[in-house]
């Protein structure tokens, strides 16, 4: 069997890496912070002197719009070292990244991530010398896949030096703004001093220590440190920690509301280079009113460097950085209770979510959280302390009922309210109260039975009642209940809601849709119930059900119950429509 | 006609999460802008009311509002000529025709007879028919194999556009395909730049995870564990979707298995959870799902006790005051809806799917 190797396109392979591996071509920028941080990390490991003088240094020289120079003290290479880099590129430097042979102090591998610079240059001059030698050598790289060696007759500093001229269309990529942008963007948090030496003047861009690695953190300085990072302002913050992972960082916390489905921006490093803004994986995803900086030392990078590995050492470390923020919580709760409730007002629903879960926090909160009630705002406290039976119902029935239960004094819970059906379920669970959903048997209860008196004097009023409505499939009944001042009463459940706009709707609707629409209906129509509940507490109504004409009862029982229905924010169908014109007229006829 | 309050309406409902107490928000707003006849409000908060009941609802009510959609959008067309919103009507359009195979009450005549509408309306606005292709591959692959994989095999020749699905719902559609065809190693190759996240949209992977733990779940059943990993990492992420964002509730039944299969404990805690959501569902497939995922729980619970004490709102349909719960009647209460269930999509589908899904699951 004969054996082949094909060729690779070095030319095309840049184009795939530009465009799937590395999401911009800032990118150069921070694959040249980490190949000068690993170079300096390896001249610290041989070189105690260098270590312990902290000596290591990256400096970049400028020439504004054209080239730029990026130049470390690190431990440099040998020729063989320049020709051995760049046979790494494809062949083993993903796989050590994803194998975990890298050494754990490393960022990244001299090699690969060079290959980014061609997306902003045509050509990679490299002038290097050993820390191990005294000669020194220029490598020159093309996008072809070629490059040169030249030993240099001057010899240049231990270290290594790229230099890169801006393509035509890469200017912008070399400006003053632009470079200082992304060192500070990538490097922030690096050990070791980044210099820009543009225009004549040479300045350190990032800060000499980072607030959260002190022993005490002033909060101070750390909400300091946030708000310039963030360019805005926070109401707290919580220091982060995790064993595993090697994770350190602050986690601020953010003074507008959050929805529990929204993705924050974090700042992610990986041995203080950054990595990611998204930092998805990392961060809990319940931790939404956060935003937060964080440095990990041990957690392995994907392929683009861009987010890590989901691994154990990855879920424990998101497991600790939750448990830091739930504790920061525990203890807001335990002693602070004006902080605490100035953060549930503005966080109430995540944690609402989060109490679902989680016993010890459901304990911890669930005093302190708001429901919407008949009777105005009520926390969970309150709530179980009432000694009354818990009912709730959902956003639409909400609206229909709370009228009566208000007048009442009765207690009703909107649990159309994201997560308050569940927590009401816990509390049912923890405590010693019945929590119940309205039904028809409930509504029933609020609006009292009338006398058997009044019954045998309504007989009449409904028959003529039931005959009106049964067209509309509303059944009816007679009650006496407070607010007296209102007339009629007019209850659907869920599925009766629907049904209604099913048949609403295919009216209007092409045959298609119609017939479509009359299935889901038939399906439905058992359970829907709709009632139209009379007020015989009302004087209207009591003189209704005295009053012996009986085409004026129609017309008047057909107005009462259209009124209840757009009160209640019901569209009218197309039959009701219809009729409520024909009673108007018939009612002005006789007027005149 | 007037003008609707826009402002007002960016303000308010942005403070709103997701789910009822923005649907009823919207459904208010609508009504809002019909009385004024504004047009472009009234299809653009309909659009948004879809949306809401695809991702964070129960998804029934969007066969109420698409009819509404094309009402209205089909008279403003008749008018004018020209119509700005045929893309997004037709984008939610495809939405509905997407969700018709986990709908038992639609007939297939009734999906025939959709789908010729949809293909006509396409093609007359010029789209690919890629989407169509799609669609008819859900809706036969549980009813007529033969032309599921001939519609799929068109889908795969159509053109992408503006109207196809983004590359990770395609990607994921794939995915669905590979394991429809029990192809699990090509499906899980497939899927990596999914789950890397390198494709992802408001819909996946999540709803990846979600098909891999259906697919998972009837392999544990058989005994085969040798994806049970995997599955624990699909039934993690669907957990989260569920929980924090709010989506996949669908697959709420395959969490419930996979820890009825696993983890009693975890079991109980989602039964808690989510019994309710069960009872409000008018989704026909989520709540067949979630019937088999608690009939096997019970059924689990009953081969070691008869009855089971547990605290449950008195809402629950066989609540009981002492808490003690005959495990035989909890069982018979979801299987006889599962059973209820399954032979409606049967004779919808006129085949015997959802039988041997029962059977898989609940080994007799």
């Amino acid at each position: 069997m004969e054996e082949f190797r094909f060729q690779v396109n070095l030319g095309g392979m840049i184009e795939i890496l530009s465009d799937h591996l590395y999401s911009s071509p800032e990118v150069y920028i921070r694959e040249l912070l980490q190949n000068g941080v690993d170079a300096i990390v390896g001249r610290e490991k041989t070189d105690d002197a260098f270590r312990e003088h902290q000596e290591g240094t990256l400096l970049l020289e400028l020439e504004e719009g054209r080239s730029l120079s990026f130049r470390d003290n690190g431990v440099g290479l040998t020729k063989e070292e320049i020709h051995q880099f760049l046979a790494i590129i494809g062949e083993s430097s993903k796989k050590d990244l994803e194998s975990g042979r890298l050494p754990s102090d490393y960022i990244g591998r001299f090699g690969i991530g060079l290959l980014s610079c061609f997306m902003v240059s045509d050509e990679i001059c490299i002038r290097t010398r050993s820390v191990k030698s005294d000669k020194s050598y220029e490598w020159i790289g093309k996008p072809d896949g070629t490059y040169t060696i030249n030993e240099l007759a001057e010899p240049v500093p231990v270290g290594t030096e790229i230099f890169l001229v801006a393509k035509e269309d890469a200017a912008a990529y070399f400006e003053r703004k632009t470079v200082e942008d992304l060192l500070l963007h990538y490097g922030l948090i690096l050990p070791y001093p980044i210099l820009l030496n543009s225009g004549g003047s040479k300045t350190r861009l990032n800060p000499v220590s980072l607030p959260w690695e002190k022993a005490n953190p002033s909060k101070q300085e750390l909400m300091m440190f946030g708000q310039f990072l963030f360019h805005g302002s926070f109401m707290d913050c919580i220091v982060l920690h995790s064993e595993e992972g090697g994770v350190d960082g602050v986690a601020y916390i953010l003074p507008y509301a959050v929805q529990a489905s929204a993705k924050q921006n974090h700042l992610i490093y990986l041995k203080n280079m950054l990595l990611t803004e998204k930092g998805q994986g990392l961060i809990p995803d319940w931790a939404v009113f956060t935003q937060c900086i964080i440095n990990a030392k041990d957690l392995r990078p994907t392929a683009s460097r861009e987010g890590f590995y989901s691994d154990e050492t990855l879920r424990a470390a998101q497991q600790n950085l939750g448990k830091c923020i739930a504790d920061y919580l525990k203890q807001l709760a335990a002693t602070d209770k004006d902080s605490f409730r100035a953060f549930l007002a503005v966080h109430h629903l995540v944690v609402m979510s989060l109490a679902i879960d989680d016993d010890e926090l459901f304990e911890l909160f669930i005093d302190e959280l708001e429901f919407e009630t008949t009777r105005g705002m009520m926390n969970g406290l309150a709530l179980r302390m009432s000694k009354e039976q818990l009912l709730y119902c959902g956003m639409k029935e909400y609206q229909q009922l709370s009228q009566i239960f208000v007048a009442q004094g009765k207690l009703l819970i909107n649990a159309g309210i994201v997560y308050t059906e569940e927590l009401l379920f816990r509390m049912a669970e923890f405590f010693d109260v019945t929590v119940m959903k309205v039904n028809t048997d409930e509504v029933d209860d609020l609006l009292k039975d009338i006398s058997i008196e009044d019954e045998a004097a309504c007989v009449d009023f409904l028959t003529i009642a039931e005959r009106v409505l049964k067209p509309y499939q509303c059944a009816v009944e007679m009650k006496q209940f407070i607010p007296a001042n209102l007339p009629a009463f007019y209850y659907v459940n869920r599925d009766a809601q629907l049904y209604r706009n099913l048949l609403t709707t295919k009216e209007e609707a092409n045959p298609l849709f119609g017939s479509l629409l009359d299935s889901f209906a038939r399906d439905i129509e058992e359970k829907a119930a709709n009632t139209l509940y009379f007020n015989l507490r009302n004087p209207m109504i009591r003189k209704m059900t005295a009053l012996g004409n009986e085409e004026k009862l129609e017309d008047f029982i057909f107005i009462l119950y259209v009124q209840t229905l757009l009160i209640g924010g019901f569209s009218l169908r197309n039959n009701e429509l219809g009729r409520m014109n024909d009673n108007i007229l018939h009612i002005l006829d006789q007027l005149l | 006609m007037g003008k609707f309050n826009e402002q007002k309406y960016y303000q308010e409902y942005d403070q709103l999460p997701p789910g009822e107490l923005a649907i009823a928000y919207l459904h208010d707003a609508i009504r809002e802008a019909d009385e004024l006849e504004d047009y472009d409000w009234q299809i653009q908060l309909r659009i948004e009311l879809m949306s809401q009941c695809d991702f964070h609802s129960d998804s029934l009510e969007m066969y109420v509002i698409m009819p509404q959609l094309l009402k209205l959008y089909d008279e403003h067309t008749l008018q004018f000529g020209e119509n700005q919103y045929t893309h997004t009507v037709l984008w939610h359009y495809k939405w509905v025709l997407g969700n018709a195979p986990d709908f038992y009450q639609i007939s297939i005549e009734q999906f025939e007879g959709l789908a010729a509408d949809f293909k006509k309306r396409f093609l007359s606005a010029g789209y690919s028919l890629r989407t169509y292709y799609s669609s008819l591959f859900s809706f036969y692959k549980y009813i007529d194999w033969e032309k599921a994989e001939s519609s799929y095999q068109q889908f795969l020749k159509e053109e992408r556009d503006s109207l196809s699905d983004c590359p990770a719902c395609e990607r994921s559609e794939e995915v669905t395909y590979l394991l429809d065809c029990d192809n699990l190693e090509r499906a899980r190759q497939r899927a990596q730049d999914l789950f890397d996240r390198k494709l992802s949209c408001k819909a996946v992977p999540e709803f990846t995870y979600g098909h891999f733990l259906r697919y998972y779940n009837l392999k544990l059943c058989k005994g085969e564990r040798d994806s049970e990993r995997d599955a624990a990492v699909c039934c993690d992420q669907v957990v989260k979707a569920i929980r924090f964002r709010k989506i996949a509730s669908g697959y709420s039944g395959d969490v419930l298995l996979y820890y009825s299969l696993t983890d009693s404990k975890k079991a109980l805690d989602w039964f808690k959870q989510h019994w309710s959501d069960h009872e409000s569902n008018r989704h026909p497939l989520t709540r067949l799902y979630f019937a088999l995922g608690m009939t096997h729980f019970w059924k689990q619970l009953q081969e070691k006790e008869s009855t089971y004490r547990m605290k449950l709102p008195s809402s629950f349909p066989l609540y009981r005051e002492d808490g003690v719960y005959d495990l035989a009647k909890l069982r018979e209460y979801y299987e006889t809806e599962a059973l209820a269930c399954i032979r409606k999509f049967d004779e919808r589908n006129g085949t015997s799917h959802f039988l041997d899904v029962y059977k898989g699951i609940i080994a007799e």
